[in-house]
C-alpha cells in the first residue's frame, strides 16, 4: 500500500500541476479574444 | 520576454527532474517509516510553497489598498499579483490536503483526522476557496477591494497552521525542520529537500508569472472595451 500511495501522491501532483497550467492556458485563449475584439483604444496608445 | 519564459521552463522541467532523482532514489530511507516516507519531498515544498504565495498575495493586497486611489495603475498591478499567487498558493495547499491524506493512511492507520494542523490548514484553504469565488463571482473595484481584505484577514491563518504543531500536540508530528534539539533531518535528506524546494519554486514562480502576465493584459483590454462602449454610447447619444 505504501508504494501504491507514495506514487499516487506524485501522480496527482503532476496531473493537478498540469492542469492549473492547461487552466491559465484557457486564460490566454480568453484573454487573446477580448484584446482582439476591443483593439487599442486610440487616445490611450499615443 | 517570451524565450525568457521557455528558457526557464526548460531548466524548471530538467530541475523538477533531477529534484525527483534525489528524493526517490539518492536520499536514503527512512528508518521507521520506509518509503513512504519520500512524499514529504513533494509535501513540504508544497506546504512551504503554499506559505510563500499567500504571503505574496498577502502583501500585494496591502499594496493594492494603499494604492488604489493615489495610483491606480500600480493598484491594478497589485490586483493581478495577488491573483496570480493566491491562485497558485490554492493549487500548492490543495495538493498539501491530498498528499497529507495519501502518507497518513499507510502511517497512522487513518486518513484524517480533526488535528490541529490538517483543520487549520483545510480552514485555509476555504479561505481562499472563498477569495477566489468572491473574484469570480463579483465585479468592479468594490470586488477588488474587499477581495484584498479577504486575502489580509485570511492571511492570519498562515501562522496558526505553521504554530500549531508547536503550539498544540496532536496527531500531525511535531516540526523536523526548525523543531527541538532532538527532531531534525538525517544530513543525506537534505539535498533532497532543497533541489525539490528550488524546483517547486522554479515552477509556481514561472505560473505565477504567467498568470499574472495574462490578467495585465486582460485589464488593459477590458479598458480598452470600456472606451469602445463609451464612444459608441456617445455616437447613439449625438
Amino acid at each position: 500500500m505504501a508504494h501504491r500511495h507514495l506514487v499516487l501522491a506524485y501522480v496527482i501532483t503532476i496531473v493537478v500541476q498540469i492542469g492549473y497550467a492547461g487552466w491559465i492556458g484557457l486564460k490566454y485563449r480568453s484573454m487573446r479574444k477580448l484584446e482582439r475584439e476591443f483593439p487599442p483604444y486610440p487616445s490611450l496608445t499615443k | 520576454m517570451k524565450i525568457f519564459r521557455w528558457v526557464w521552463l526548460a531548466l524548471t522541467l530538467g530541475l523538477l527532474g533531477y529534484a525527483f532523482y534525489q528524493g526517490m532514489y539518492v536520499a536514503p530511507t527512512e528508518a521507521t517509516m520506509g518509503d513512504i516516507q519520500r512524499i514529504f519531498y513533494y509535501h513540504f515544498p508544497s506546504a512551504m510553497m503554499t506559505f510563500l504565495f499567500f504571503f505574496i498575495s498577502f502583501v500585494a493586497s496591502i499594496v493594492y489598498l494603499g494604492s488604489r486611489r493615489n495610483h491606480p495603475q500600480r493598484a491594478l498591478g497589485a490586483d493581478a499579483a495577488a491573483l496570480a499567487s493566491a491562485e497558485m498558493g490554492m493549487v500548492f495547499c490543495t495538493l498539501v490536503l491530498i498528499q497529507g491524506p495519501l502518507w497518513a493512511r499507510p502511517v497512522w492507520g487513518i486518513w484524517w483526522t480533526w488535528d490541529a494542523r490538517l483543520t487549520s490548514t483545510l480552514v485555509l484553504w476555504l479561505i481562499y476557496a472563498s477569495y477566489l469565488l468572491l473574484r469570480k463571482f463579483a465585479e468592479g473595484p468594490q470586488m477588488r477591494t474587499l477581495a484584498a481584505v479577504l486575502a489580509i484577514f485570511g492571511y492570519v491563518d498562515v501562522p496558526i497552521v505553521y504554530f500549531s504543531t508547536r503550539w498544540w500536540r496532536t496527531q500531525h508530528p511535531a516540526p523536523v525542520i526548525g523543531g527541538d534539539a532532538n527532531s531534525g533531518l538525517d544530513p543525506g535528506m537534505w539535498p533532497a529537500v532543497f533541489w525539490n524546494l528550488g524546483a517547486w519554486l522554479a515552477w509556481g514562480l514561472l505560473l505565477a508569472g504567467w498568470r499574472y502576465s495574462i490578467e495585465r493584459r486582460r485589464q488593459v483590454a477590458e479598458q480598452h472595451a470600456a472606451l469602445h462602449a463609451l464612444e459608441a454610447s456617445l455616437e447613439v447619444t449625438l
